[in-house]
């Protein structure tokens, strides 16, 4: 008859194990054996590991399900592929979590069962802070998509908005499939004059990206696509101050959100390229 | 979970929001169709929404309505009576169709951007 005390015996042994296995001291609570050290030993650097200089103001990690939430109080959790999205939680100190009370704004979580997503329909979902904070001056936004479809001529994805008041990563299509920034302050509207595009022309339809955008105190605005400079160009007709604004995820563009970050301030490119390789690995990770 | 796209015609936005808060769960539902950003061949605008729901939910959508959020139940009523499932959009109504990818949805209501 085996008995409680045997469990705990057994139990115990398993725990140890895991902890030998890990390479980690026997003060670190068993809670954190599996989520700080998912690779077999090694801590994963994360944007959470930048110094607070940074600016690190959202942290989105559609993988992880501890932060995904059916509906935008955050009582109903999301437990399976096809489960609607209305509140995903920001890992960063700033805790701008991004959310809708509208049902039919929520995005859909997705998976194939190694990597997760959020899936966007073009139509109405929508995530946003429920706080605003300051027109970022500078800023960096980094973010994995895969574009679907966009049937308007453009779009804002991910970053701040709040009308006529953004700092995004977009896509356009009004004559090609483009992603592009949209940085504006009331007045000119940098992403969608023409000329003004801060990526190549040939994204297509139905393949991921990591396009990042870097404007620093220059107000130069600076576009990586895939961890390498795409192009540079001249914002400083549309990075003046404006009214504070919200983060979001989502508006008119069809797409997949595999996660993402903005920082107010503009990164280091090593830095830049840290980021962009955390979020990428969640993209091809097998 | 099933996908559901619903257009309403410009007239009908309104009343739209009322049905929608109707069968909401909150009272941010009534600002569930925004700005009649698409249009069908003849260039008549629409709002749309697309959403995921339940099998009982959209059972409900047909059933007679109860008051729910304070919701204006005699716009939501008239709303709920000119609703068709499926079919091109038309202004007489809101449409509604079952379709996984909504931008499909669209095409078979023959509804784009007006951009």
């Amino acid at each position: 008859m085996t008995t409680i005390a045997d469990k705990l015996t057994a139990l115990a042994a398993v725990k140890e194990a895991q902890r030998v296995a890990l390479s980690l001291g026997t003060g670190v609570p068993f809670a954190e054996y599996v989520d700080n050290f998912p690779s077999g030993g090694t801590p994963e650097w994360t944007p959470l590991d930048l110094p607070l200089s940074a600016g690190l103001v959202g942290d989105y990690r559609p993988w992880d399900l501890s932060t995904l939430f059916q509906d935008a109080a955050g009582t109903i959790p999301v437990t399976a592929d096809g489960q609607p999205v209305g509140l995903i939680l920001d890992k960063s100190p700033a805790g701008n979590h991004l959310s809708t009370l509208v049902l039919a704004q929520r995005p859909t979580y997705q998976t194939d069962g190694v990597k997760s997503w959020l899936f966007f329909d073009g139509i109405d979902d929508l995530l946003t802070s429920a706080t605003v904070m300051p027109l970022m001056q500078t800023f960096t936004l980094v973010a994995v998509v895969k574009t679907l479809y966009s049937g308007g001529a453009s779009a804002n994805i991910f970053g701040q908005f709040l009308s006529v008041f953004t700092r995004s990563l977009a896509l356009r299509t009004s004559s090609v499939v483009q992603l592009n920034a949209n940085i504006r302050s009331g007045g000119a509207n940098f992403a969608f004059l023409s000329g003004k595009g801060l990526f190549p022309v040939d994204q297509q339809f139905g393949l991921s990206y990591i396009p990042s955008i870097v404007v620093g105190s220059d107000k130069i605005a600076h576009g990586y696509l895939d961890g390498s400079l795409a192009s540079t160009q001249d914002a400083s007709a549309s990075i003046a101050t404006g009214a504070d604004a919200p983060l979001f995820v989502g508006r008119n563009a069809v797409f997949n959100f595999y996660g993402g970050a903005v920082f107010t301030t503009a990164l280091s490119s090593v830095d830049r390229l840290k980021v962009e390789g955390y979020y990428g690995s969640k993209r091809w990770v097998s | 979970m099933i996908r559901l796209t619903i257009v309403a015609p410009l007239a009908l936005i309104a009343g739209a929001n009322q049905l929608a808060l109707a069968m909401g769960s909150t009272e941010a539902d009534a600002n569930t169709f925004g700005e009649a950003q698409f249009k069908d061949a003849d260039g008549n605008l629409y709002a749309v929404c697309s959403l995921l729901c339940t099998e009982r939910w959209l059972e409900k959508l047909s059933e007679p309505l109860k008051p729910r959020l304070g919701a204006d139940m005699e716009m939501a009523n008239a709303v709920q009576a000119t609703m068709s499932l499926g079919g091109l959009a038309t202004t007489a109504g809101i449409t509604a169709i079952q379709n996984e990818n909504p931008q499909a949805a669209l095409d078979e209501m023959g509804i784009t951007y007006n951009s």
